[in-house]
């Protein structure tokens, strides 16, 4: 079920009522309540898989009080690895096998060797690369220490599944939501209107930004030899707005939807095109899955504490990896590859946290030092985002070459109109940009909000464009 | 949570009181078929696909057929060649339409070949029509306004930014005025290829119905006992016509089988390959000629009744 579709609009609203009026006099209902809801907004996709997330989440629990039960370091251990094993299998299969399977073939083909790859006609499951991750992060917290295990079952499934962020994040810690299912939630008014303003911000980012984006940026890029470099220029500047109106757009409905329900989901995007350095993009932008790796494979690798060399490769080795969680193709791949190149004269001259602050606090602009600070960095993540789209590298490569040509001065051969929501989009987040997401209001009348709240779904009445799933149901 | 139902729930009740407003001011700017489910039941309509649903006005039959005996006012009820195939959905949807009192209506069926063909792939016999799922077949209530059935089956239909430009106004009385029309012959040839290419594409992946023929003898039958029928054959241009007439070849011989047997009077603007009337696209009258070709049908049937 889509965020963006009919079935949602009467879907929320009927959980919405169940939960807060009947379901809630005890904590044990309302997890039941979002299980099932949670199992048929995800069914509605493919029940079939359904099976995948209750095993996943069946084993995870197990592996979980399994740790705790036993002090002996080894057989912890074991249990860890049992979790990992297991997710980290449905990953292999479902996402990356095709992919190894045809690298050996060509590996062995280029070196001489008669293999025919062995492929499997599998569908990969929506949002399977979030929800394992999730359930990945609590078992290692148990492992660690850092977490009691669950030994209420119903939470425990109802926190892998809890549908707002089951299959596009954020990838929340066990450690933040699962504690938030242990105690019955009450009912918050400031809360849940916020949540709603979130849901609405982030329905006119996806609906209207990326959706209109998407139209040109699909044009553009499965023809990209036939336009001039102008066009492709502004076709890339439009693909950094779509996948940011559609990813982080569903990150403001999920979060905003679990408001409603009393849960509080850790921030996603942070004004990521107002970053001052490559650093502080990664710090803006999926700070979920950012942060995931961090904890869980940066620091466990050594993080910065190991010299120079130990810094660079544990940085290459989670941008690295960070693409190929993307999606089991070279072109994700090389586009983590290029941001651990970015992101390395920071990381070697001790700069990469410089600026951890909002930029341009309590200004109305910003100083001609800070525009070419962020220009530099949209420049930089564009280019990136060039390899992100393409089909595959070699098209990256031409496209990013017949970009840089003489033509790049030529007049762009598309329609411009979605640079105007662009535009909007950058003015609200900018005065915005100190605050959880673009239409948090702190004080202002009645009316005055509620002209802003039917101004921007007339917006995505009139210029939403026709509806497009998201681009990160597919990693 | 009172205060958030109360204020959420009047929000929710401004929004659907502003987008009716909207939708009752602008319904025919925005959609191309909307405004046919919002108007109420009708005693007289006309049948078709897009060529009749732009080339036939209903305001000029009213006028010119004002004294004659009809129960006028005239609904255009015609679709596009993806809805308007003559079968069990679209006939079950005009009855819907069809004021049940209605004993001296008026119905012009505007017929071509495309109207009776099925995929090669679809058996009619087991249910399979391609035009299911789609305007006016799946609409339960099809005179209701605002009619947010529509808004909600159909929402990928509109296009809202309709109203800045009104280029194209589907009227109340169903017709769809077209005012997007080329600017000279470079874009008519591009259109009309457009459609060659489309029609061209038809030939190969359809066949003619033979349970369309069926559903369109009950057709008929059903609006005998309500009024009159005149059959008409929409004007096209010659390259159209053509691959019409090679889709198939005995299609005049069967609408002559069909009015004779029925009784029913048959126009054919077509006899000639010459398109008296002036067409945007090759295949769609525009809206001036389209005022001749609907004053020439009014005539014909006061010769025919």
């Amino acid at each position: 079920m889509l965020f963006n579709s009919f079935e949602f609009l009467v879907f929320l609203p009927t959980v919405f009522i169940f939960y807060w009026f009947l379901f809630n006099k005890e904590l044990k209902l309302q997890n039941l309540l979002l299980l099932f809801v949670s199992y048929v907004f995800y069914g509605w996709w493919d029940w079939r898989f359904l099976s995948l997330i209750a095993f996943s989440s069946f084993v995870d629990y197990y592996c979980g009080l399994s740790i705790d039960k036993t002090n002996d370091k080894r057989i912890k251990r074991r249990w860890l690895i049992v979790s990992i094993l297991v997710n980290l299998g449905f990953l292999g299969v479902f996402k990356y096998f095709n992919f190894f399977s045809k690298e050996f073939a060509e590996t062995a083909i280029a070196l001489g060797f008669q293999v025919d790859a062995f492929t499997l006609n599998v569908v990969l499951p929506v949002g399977i690369s979030f929800y394992t991750f999730q359930t990945m992060s609590y078992t290692i917290d148990v492992y660690r220490g850092n977490l009691k295990p669950s030994r209420n079952i119903i939470a425990f499934f109802a926190f892998v599944s809890f549908f707002p962020q089951l299959v596009a994040g954020p990838i929340e810690r066990a450690t933040n939501l699962l504690p938030q299912f242990y105690k019955k939630r009450k009912f918050d008014y400031d809360k849940a209107t916020d949540g709603l303003r979130q849901i609405l911000w982030g329905l006119f980012k996806k609906i209207v930004v990326a959706d209109n984006c998407a139209i040109i940026v699909n044009q553009v890029f499965n023809n990209y030899s036939e336009y001039n470099g102008s066009t492709l220029a502004i076709a890339a500047i439009f693909f950094a707005f779509q996948i940011y109106g559609d990813f982080s757009g569903y990150s403001d409905i999920a979060i905003g939807t679990a408001r409603l329900f009393g849960f509080n989901l850790m921030q996603n995007f942070a004004f990521p095109y107002f970053s001052r350095d490559i650093a502080e993009f990664w710090r803006r932008w999926h700070i979920s899955l950012s942060t995931w790796f961090r904890d869980y494979v940066y620091i466990p690798l050594g993080g910065s504490r190991g010299g120079t060399w130990m810094k660079v490769k544990n940085t290459f080795i989670i941008f690295i990896v960070s693409g190929f969680w993307h999606g089991a193709n070279w072109t994700f791949i090389v586009w983590g590859a290029l941001n651990a190149f970015y992101f390395l004269p920071l990381l070697l001259r001790n700069k990469n946290r410089v600026h951890l602050d909002v930029v341009s606090v309590g200004k109305f602009g910003m100083a001609p030092k800070v525009v070419i600070q962020i220009g530099t960095t949209f420049f930089l993540t564009i280019i990136a985002w060039v390899f992100f789209r393409a089909a595959n590298v070699v098209e990256a490569l031409q496209y990013l070459h017949k970009m840089f040509s003489k033509s790049l001065m030529s007049i762009p051969l598309i329609d411009l109109k979605p640079l105007v929501f662009i535009l909007f989009l950058v003015v609200v987040e900018w005065f915005q940009r100190h605050k959880q997401h673009g239409l948090e209001f702190s004080k202002m009348k009645m009316y005055l909000r509620w002209s802003v709240y039917v101004f921007i779904l007339g917006l995505i009445l009139i210029f939403g464009a026709k509806s497009q799933s998201f681009i990160y149901f597919q990693f | 949570m009172k205060k958030f139902l109360l204020k959420s729930g009047f929000f929710f009740a401004l929004t659907i009181f502003l987008l009716s407003l909207f939708l009752m001011g602008y319904g025919g700017n925005v959609d191309y078929f909307y405004q046919k489910f919002t108007t109420p039941k009708t005693h007289s309509m006309i049948i078709g696909d897009s060529r009749a649903m732009q080339g036939i006005q209903p305001q000029i039959i009213d006028s010119v057929l004002a004294n004659k005996d009809y129960q006028l006012p005239m609904l255009n009820y015609a679709f596009t060649i993806a809805q308007a195939h003559i079968g069990p959905l679209y006939r079950k949807s005009i009855l819907k339409k069809l004021a049940p009192d209605t004993k001296n209506g008026l119905f012009i069926i505007s017929l071509d070949p495309w109207m009776l063909m099925s995929r090669k792939s679809n058996d009619n016999n087991k249910g399979e029509f391609m035009e299911s799922g789609r305007p006016p077949h799946n609409m339960s209530f099809v005179s209701m306004n605002p009619n947010f059935e529509y808004l909600i089956k159909n929402y990928n239909y509109f296009h809202f930014k309709g109203i800045f430009k009104k280029k194209s106004l589907l009227h109340k009385n169903g017709w769809l005025e077209e005012s997007n029309l080329p600017k000279d012959s470079t874009v008519f040839n591009a259109w009309k290829k457009g459609q060659i290419k489309m029609f061209h594409g038809f030939v190969n992946d359809y066949v003619i119905s033979e349970l369309r023929k069926k559903s369109f003898d009950t057709l008929l039958k059903n609006f005998k006992n309500h009024g009159r029928i005149y059959l008409v054959r929409t004007p096209v241009d010659k390259e159209i016509l053509e691959i019409e007439n090679s889709f198939y070849p005995n299609f005049e011989k069967y609408l002559d089988s069909v009015s004779k047997s029925n009784n029913i009077p048959y126009f054919n603007f077509n006899k000639s390959l010459k398109n008296y009337y002036e067409t945007y696209d090759g295949h769609h009258i525009n809206k001036y000629s389209g005022k001749e070709f609907t004053k020439a049908l009014c005539d014909s049937i006061i010769h025919n009744m």
